[in-house]
């Protein structure tokens, strides 16, 4: 059905200057001509917003340089005035320009990355209304189009079927980059960021990429829309632009690869104002449903994997006098544990003991103030989180925190990827990848949630997404399994459930584990640390830790301490 | 000489970030309290200037212009929050950019039909079209200089009225943590709607003090948006004193680079150089400004709330 559409599209898209000279209407070739070009515009911004979450209100100043890019040329390059060199040139230039501006942006999230980029664009305008050389306010003509060996550019027939072909290929690379490795992270990032780069992902890199992609491809709408129009004005850097090609992106439905070039006719041909107003109160995602499953059900291949080998001895990871402080609180006050080769420790402590702030101490999300974490006899203090996780962390979240919108199996999937190759691959089919797949579903095998590999994550109850949350941890491959209150808000039944996972996971992981329910802490620790008021007060097997009278003062209360 | 026109672009520097003051004022509430990111502030703006404009003809009255002005733009305002915005603030940013955007849009064409496209002009009023000899040899316009006390009365009574009065400690308490507010039995949605009528007031009064000296025209609403959201972002959202001081600062800055950027640039490079840089460096200098808080302080020079 699908293909049947794509194919009519098409046709009709091949057809249309014939059409139109048969009517007599050649006016709208030139016409159509533009409306492709916005929509190469809107697919270029739909890979920040719909894919990676990036509300860029700042994408015109791509498109503007791109053209001034061709408009430069024109006038005083005329050596460049190749197609094949002034686009690719006006490709590149943005996609240095987007480097620098996605340098700085990427560092904000939310209502300061739309201003932020907002900002840039600003300046890209008025850096080209200063420049009276080239206009300045009024901007310039461009005398003949690039050229095109073999192709009779001043024939806007001919111009519109190469805008035809270039958005016809972009859409396709767009597509498989959707597809692929890269994009399902840049989507897992929109979906939690927090998570992904927990899991090891390069975050900013990836969203840097993608900002870079972006700009470059919006560079070569810009190129082409100076060639088609003969003229390049500041106007095309104009923010109003920018949000004219937000509308056309949500119109068409976000994160749909089509969505961006189908509405593209609609908006510009009216104001549009209305029309954008319904869709953004109507509880619509827009004309094309967004985020088909990306995992069908697939028959799965028993492979063997390597457990994390644990046989050499001594201590795995060592804090050494960590302090944090909040204000005026000392919530960590000179910290220092060694958690042993294959050992599962815990960590215990009355409510405001600083548990989890040791905890995100240790997984680097927080900075300590002063002291030292010693991993595998390596100082990580100033390592970031991935990197953490690069070199075998993996951490499961007090409060759950997984990718909602994703299958079970694309979320293990996802951090299977993240350990296996590079996430930096734009064109191969994440799906024709059988080796994640496989890993994927072997690991929901050890969690006991195979069954579940097809279900959507939010749906799943407060158990399913807590055991999720341990799968997540075991894709990485760790080398140490940090449980924050793997336990919390459970019933007797899913906690029961819970021990025997996590008794099934040690020996062969080094574990450490903060949890409230002492019975489990007693089932499953080997040592356990007990942390008062940000200091540890004891270290010990379960039966020292019981007979321990500190910690029955600190348990128990002072006055019925024996 | 040099030290008076140092003065002077002092005072226009403090009288456009006043300006500038008001706007963001509205802005930044609205921004903090309801979580809204609503481009079609600007609007007001312009809807404000064109009110106090063609009232001031009606009544042949600046004062009365003024006042009736106001009070229109505000329940302007409040209508388009009860029938339109209050669905948007549970939406996510997105669909809030795209649907205020869209009002731009509307709000633009609806004053082509109305006014027609031709620029509206608002005179002086007789009595403050003179000038004051501030210092000897400084003399600056009546007018200019009401636009300075008018927007330091307002920055004051706003301090008030947010720092010292039962409403303000809702105002804060709502832009600090919203869901505790509601929590405790804040009638957060009336509040909402008086915020919001507070905001289209100070956008008239801005537009109302700015409308003799610039054109009252359609568009004018979106350039001076631009400006007073860099504002509202340097000054850290939801911060009334942010601001202030965020406002001051984009005033200052954007009126010392028009002012000086091309003199001081002439003297360090070659003219032809400095010349086309100049301009190009006072346009984009707040930018610029903006860009470096951020950079530093990724919320803004007073953040508000965790």
């Amino acid at each position: 059905m699908r293909h049947a559409w794509l194919a009519v599209l098409i046709a009709l898209a091949l057809a249309f200057p014939k059409i139109a000279a048969l009517l007599g209407q050649e006016f709208y070739v030139s016409f159509a001509s533009r409306v492709l070009i916005w929509a190469l515009l809107a697919s270029s911004l739909n890979l920040l917003v719909g894919m990676g979450g990036m509300v860029s209100l700042g994408h015109a100043a791509f498109f503007g340089a791109g053209a001034y890019v061709v408009g430069i040329i024109a006038a005083d390059l005329p050596q460049l005035s190749s197609a094949l060199l002034a686009w690719p040139l006006a490709m590149a230039v943005n996609a240095a320009l987007a480097l620098l501006i996605g340098v700085v942006s990427l560092r904000t999230r939310g209502v300061y990355f739309i201003m932020i980029t907002l900002a840039f664009a600003q300046m890209v305008l008025y850096i080209f209304v200063s420049i009276k050389g080239y206009g300045g306010d009024d901007g310039m003509t461009i005398a003949r189009r690039s050229s095109l060996p073999g192709v009779n550019m001043a024939d806007d027939t001919a111009f519109y079927y190469v805008v035809l072909a270039l958005l016809g290929f972009s859409l396709h690379a767009l597509g498989r980059l959707k597809a692929s490795r890269f994009g399902r992270a840049l989507m897992g990032i929109k979906d939690n960021e927090e998570r992904m780069e927990s899991m090891g992902y390069p975050t900013f890199q990836l969203k840097l990429a993608s900002f870079v992609i972006a700009g470059s491809l919006a560079g070569l709408a810009g190129a082409l829309m100076a060639n088609q129009n003969g003229f390049v004005s500041p106007n095309m850097l104009h923010w109003d632009q920018s949000g004219t090609a937000l509308v056309m992106v949500i119109l068409g439905g976000l994160g749909s690869l089509w969505g961006g070039a189908r509405r593209r006719g609609g908006v510009y041909a009216s104001a549009g104002g209305a029309d954008c107003l319904h869709s953004a109160l109507a509880d619509c995602p827009g004309a094309f449903p967004a985020g088909r499953r990306l995992l069908r059900s697939r028959r799965h291949r028993r492979i063997v994997f390597e457990e994390t080998a644990v046989s050499r001895s001594g201590n795995l990871l060592e804090t050494h006098a960590l302090k944090k402080h909040f204000g005026g609180l000392q919530v960590t006050d000179s910290v220092s544990l060694s958690i042993r080769r294959g050992e599962c420790h815990a960590v215990i402590g009355p409510n405001g003991a600083g548990k989890t702030t040791l905890i995100s101490q240790i997984s680097g999300v927080l900075k300590p103030d002063a002291g030292s974490v010693v991993f595998d006899g390596r100082d990580i203090t100033a390592y970031s989180v991935h990197s953490r996780a690069r070199l075998g962390f993996a951490r499961s979240f007090q409060i759950t925190s997984i990718l909602p919108g994703f299958s079970v199996a694309d979320n293990v999937g996802l951090a299977v990827q993240a350990v296996t190759g590079t996430s930096f691959s734009f064109w191969r089919a994440v799906d024709a990848d059988h080796e994640l797949a496989d890993r994927a579903l072997e690991i929901l095998r050890e969690v006991g949630l195979e069954s579940l590999a097809g279900r959507l994550a939010k749906d799943l109850s407060h158990g399913e997404h807590r055991q999720l949350e341990i799968a997540l941890a075991l894709a990485t491959r760790p080398q140490l399994l940090l449980l924050d209150e793997p336990m919390a808000g459970m019933g007797p039944e899913e906690s029961e459930r819970m021990v025997g996972l996590i008794a099934g996971l040690k020996g062969s992981h080094t574990i450490v584990l903060v949890e409230h329910d002492m019975d489990a802490v007693f089932r499953l620790a080997d040592r356990i640390s007990v942390l008062v008021s940000g200091r540890i007060i004891a270290t010990g097997t379960g039966e020292e830790i019981r007979a321990n009278a500190e910690v029955k003062i600190a348990y128990l209360g002072a006055e019925e301490a024996p | 000489m040099t030290w008076i026109l140092f003065l002077e672009q002092c005072l226009n520097g403090l009288q456009f970030g006043l300006m500038l003051f008001l706007l963001a004022a509205g802005l930044t509430l609205v921004f903090g309290i309801m979580d809204l990111i609503n481009l079609a502030h600007g609007s007001l703006y312009m809807a404000g200037a064109y009110l106090v404009a063609t009232l001031t003809q009606a009544t042949g009255s600046f004062m009365l212009g003024v006042t009736l002005g106001i009070a229109a733009t505000a329940l302007l305002g409040m209508a388009l929050e009860v029938l339109l915005l209050r669905g948007l603030y549970k939406r996510d940013h997105l669909s809030q950019v795209l649907a205020t955007f869209a009002l731009i849009l509307i709000a633009n064409e609806t004053t082509r039909v109305i006014w027609g496209v031709q620029p509206l002009t608002l005179n002086v009023p007789d009595t403050l079209s003179g000038s004051v000899q501030l210092l000897p040899g400084l003399t600056y316009p009546a007018f200019r200089l009401t636009i300075i006390l008018v927007g330091l009365a307002v920055a004051a009574a706003l301090y008030i009225l947010v720092v010292k009065t039962r409403i303000g400690m809702l105002i804060r308490a709502g832009a600090s943590n919203r869901q505790m507010a509601m929590a405790m039995g804040t009638d957060i949605k009336w509040l909402f709607t008086a915020v919001f009528g507070a905001g289209a007031a100070l956008c008239a009064l801005a537009g109302a003090m700015l409308a003799p000296l610039l054109a009252v025209e359609v568009g004018m609403g979106e350039s001076i948006l631009i400006l007073a959201f860099v504002t509202v972002v340097i000054g850290g959202i939801g911060s009334i004193r942010g601001a202030f001081i965020g406002a001051i600062l984009v005033g200052v800055v954007d009126t010392f680079g028009r002012a000086f950027m091309p003199t001081l640039l002439r003297a360090a490079l070659p003219p032809s150089f400095a010349d086309a840089a100049g301009p190009a460096l006072a346009s984009i200098s707040i930018y610029l400004l903006m860009v470096g808080v951020l950079f530093w302080k990724p919320r803004g020079l007073f953040p508000v709330g965790s």
